[in-house]
């Protein structure tokens, strides 16, 4: 019976909708058809393509090519303001709540109710938000509160019934329920499927596979930017899911790798040992001298912030670290930097380079105590030398050192940051992303150079959205799942299929 | 994300031929010409030392702005920092025995506190600039009223006066030379030490200078206490030069040391700029506020005429271009 009302009101139908960003294909051209009171989950791995097919039926971008139809009504593109006319809104992750407003101020945020004159009503306002709070079981909060006040699974329910008090035909949770515990999902799903019975559709984006079979009535999986297969959920396992998501084309850019045995009978250098930190629940791993080791898992399970806290950059809140036979723990990067650790941050453009300086500037910005004299006057032959060698280690093209890194293209901006961090000789290299946004050229000698760092002795942790990027460079990887470890793959088991397993079902659990 | 090279878009190539710092020197040279050649008298080395000994006392204080400004903060206090050390400096001499000496000390020392005191808010408590050195303004003119009542005691003595007025070394006032020493150092400070390095990357962007491993709460307390320091040395040379002091002694100087730096190339928000552009900004404006005076207008007017000149200068080359 559900079947047949599915094939008969189809809400909202693209056709051939697709996106490029500068000449890399996000989405290939995608046929999606979600009927009223559909609840569509959407699966794939990192950069599959799942945020950004949200983001073009929320209209956040434009679509390239195809039709986005509504109830019919078909439109090339949609904006932001169109998509809530027509009933579509979204609950992300990242939560879009203003932090210093109250509960009530949130929910009605934009869309305030109002009686003569425009005067607020204020009371009629904070009497809806506690129904709506009631329904969550928020009701023990006052309407009244700092919504900074809350805890993160509170502000993500805030959000929650935020979006269903506007009615939406349409909504799209993209990782709505990451901060709540069980109890607070079963509360969630059981208003989803009240609304479900007024015929309101969703499209669901969780880590939790189990989550999405709970809920959904069809699944779509995505790879690499393009549509895999769409299905009702029953037509779908853990095992088949693996296997559809996997399987990307393996490109030979990386270099050769040590014997796993070999690395593994290395001296220990870095012992970590129940780290906590923000968004660490607990990590403990040990990495062995010249090892690269991975740090995998879907985005935003506190892979960062592992290498943050080894850093100074982030607070460790907990747990013990052993770097090089002594008890460690850096309080700021200085400190971390005096011991021979660097870290290469993801966003080269807002942490790591200063666009409007010179090369020169940038690659000398943390060895300046190394080339300056006593009353620290910067020496300028001796920074010459730094800059020559460095752009030579990784080929800068550029014109001269003069020349500013905002002029730089992607590539040469991420050699610059890493070369200005390799100058320093770090025994441990922390990198974030290594090629994020850069060409397969660099990327090839981004990966030769580590090798090469690795065969020198030094300890490399990275952390990356890039499966194949873990498994080609990599002898050992971390799965990160919920903010703790939760698979360590070497040798013939790190398989892709092995990794994005671990990215998504909890192990042992 | 992309995964395309842009590097051959020509949009993308950033405007760094152009230097604010040499548009600084050229307007500030025009506008010499323009006034040598219309005011009689203007031209003459006594006019032209004068020039330059006015111009002493704002430009010291605009070079620990500039310092201030590069990373990207902001010093109003600077106005409140020349009146309270030239009062400190006055009523040490005048009331204990102690000598000169020590009343450049006092001044000296006082500057330099006042700045590390901004610093320390700006650092640990987090304050923005612009409201922490408003609150250290209020606290000193609040402070100097209780403990002078409203009339500084005129303590002076012969070796500031000569500091301020003779000439020790070739003919230049010692004003003018202790400018000259102040900009070497900031020069230096800024252009050739790792200090400046570090100032610069702060005033860039300060998450990524953090990254980085630079220690920006060691660094604001340099540039705020040099900010501090140099506008009590422009309080106790101006004390000097005067031979006694007032409550609203320093007060022009909180815009124009500003102004002076803006004028000379330095971006506002910080990161960008050129110590020397200071000096030429610094002359510029006294030369503006001479030709002003030479006019014969009303002290509001010039005022206005003032304000509007700055504008107008500011509008031709000192505009800020968004580089991200």
């Amino acid at each position: 019976m559900n079947e047949a009302h599915h094939e008969q009101v189809p809400y909202l139908t693209l056709s051939g909708v697709a996106k490029s960003f500068g000449g890399h294909m996000a989405l290939h051209p995608v046929q999606l058809r979600i009927a009223r009171g559909e609840f569509h989950a959407l699966i794939g791995e990192n950069g599959a393509g799942k945020s950004t097919l949200i983001n073009l039926i929320t209209g956040v971008y434009p679509s390239d090519a195809g039709t986005i139809s509504v109830n019919g009504e078909a439109h090339s593109s949609l904006t932001p303001g169109q998509a809530n006319k027509l009933g579509i809104y979204a609950v992300h992750q990242e939560l879009s709540l203003c932090s210093h407003l109250t509960i009530a101020q949130n929910i009605f945020l934009g869309r305030e109710w109002t009686g003569p004159f425009g005067r607020l009503r204020k009371k009629a306002m904070r009497t809806r938000a506690a129904e709506l709070m009631r329904e969550v079981e928020l009701g023990h909060l006052d309407p009244e509160t700092p919504v900074h006040l809350l805890t993160l699974a509170q502000q993500q329910m805030i959000e929650f019934i935020k979006a269903v008090d506007q009615n939406p035909a349409l909504l799209v949770l993209d990782e709505a329920t990451s901060a709540l515990d069980p109890t607070q999902v079963d509360i969630m799903f059981g208003i989803l499927r009240k609304l479900k019975e007024e015929g309101m559709a969703v499209i669901f984006i969780s880590h939790r596979l189990q989550e999405l079979f709970d809920l959904c009535d069809r699944m779509t999986v995505l790879k690499d930017g393009q549509w895999v297969a769409t299905d009702d959920i029953g037509r779908f396992n853990h095992s088949n899911l693996i296997e559809l998501m996997t399987g990307r084309q393996f490109t030979d850019l990386f270099p050769a790798k040590p014997d796993i045995d070999s690395v593994m009978r290395r001296p220990e250098v870095l012992v970590v040992d129940g780290l906590k930190s923000d968004k660490v629940q607990e990590a403990s791993f040990v990495l062995h001298e010249g090892e690269i080791l991975g740090i995998g898992g879907l985005q935003g399970q506190g892979q960062e912030e592992i290498l943050k806290a080894l850093f100074g950059a982030a607070p460790v809140t907990g747990g013990k670290i052993t770097w090089q036979g002594r008890t460690y723990r850096a309080r700021n990067t200085r400190q971390a930097m005096e011991q021979d650790i660097a870290y290469i941050p993801a966003d080269r453009k807002t942490e790591s380079l200063l666009l409007p300086h010179s090369i020169r500037f940038n690659t000398s910005l943390v060895s300046l105590n190394r080339i300056s004299n006593r009353w620290g006057t910067v020496k300028s032959r001796e920074e010459n030398g730094i800059v020559e060698r460095s752009m030579e280690r990784l080929q800068v093209k550029a014109q001269n050192q003069e020349q500013p890194v905002g002029a730089l293209s992607g590539g040469n901006q991420q050699k610059v940051a890493m070369n200005k961090c390799l100058e320093r000789e770090p025994r441990l290299l922390l990198l974030n992303e290594p090629t994020r946004g850069i060409d397969v050229g660099t990327k090839k000698q981004i990966y030769e150079l580590l090798r090469a760092q690795a065969e020198r002795g030094v300890s490399i942790i990275m952390v990356s959205s890039d499966a194949l990027e873990l498994i080609g460079m990599c002898d050992r990887v971390l799965v990160i799942y919920e903010h703790q470890v939760n698979g360590e793959l070497m040798g013939e088991q790190l398989t892709e299929r092995n990794l994005v397993r671990a990215s998504v079902i909890k192990q042992g659990g | 994300m992309m995964g395309t090279d842009k590097s051959a878009s020509p949009a993308r190539r950033l405007p760094l031929s152009f230097s604010p710092t040499v548009v600084a020197f050229a307007v500030l040279l025009l506008v010499w010409v323009i006034t040598a050649v219309s005011i009689d008298g203007f031209a003459t080395k006594a006019s032209l030392i004068q020039t330059l000994q006015t111009a002493a006392f704002l430009g010291i204080i605009a070079a620990g702005q500039t310092i201030v400004v590069m990373m990207a903060g902001i010093d109003l206090s600077v106005s409140s920092t020349v009146t309270l050390s030239s009062v400190a400096a006055s009523s040490v001499m005048a009331h204990s025995g102690m000598g000169p000496y020590a009343g450049i000390a006092a001044g000296l020392g006082i500057g330099a506190a006042v700045g590390l005191v901004n610093a320390l808010g700006i650092a640990y408590l987090k304050l923005p600039p612009l409201i922490m050195t408003i609150a250290t303004i209020s606290l000193i003119t609040g402070f100097m009223l209780i403990a002078t009542n409203g009339t500084p005691p005129s303590g002076m003595s012969p070796v500031l006066n000569q500091l301020a007025n003779n000439d020790w070394f070739f003919g230049l006032p010692n004003v003018v030379f202790i400018w000259l020493v102040v900009s070497v150092f900031t020069y230096w400070f800024l252009h050739l030490s790792k200090f400046g390095r570090q100032t610069i990357a702060l005033g860039t962007n300060e998450k990524a200078s953090v990254l980085s491993g630079v220690h920006t709460a060691k660094l604001q307390m340099i540039g705020y206490s040099l900010c501090g320091l140099f506008a009590g040395l422009s309080g106790i040379l101006q004390l000097g030069y005067m031979g006694s002091t007032y409550l609203t002694l320093g007060e022009p100087y909180q815009l124009l040391s500003i102004a002076a730096v803006v004028l000379g190339g330095t971006s506002i928000l910080g990161g960008r700029g050129n110590y020397l552009g200071t000096i030429a900004g610094t002359l510029l404006i006294i030369i503006l506020k001479n030709v002003l005076t030479v006019i014969d207008i009303s002290s509001a007017g010039r005022e206005f005429v003032m304000g509007l000149l700055i504008l107008v200068i500011l509008f031709a080359y000192a505009r800020e271009r968004k580089i991200r």
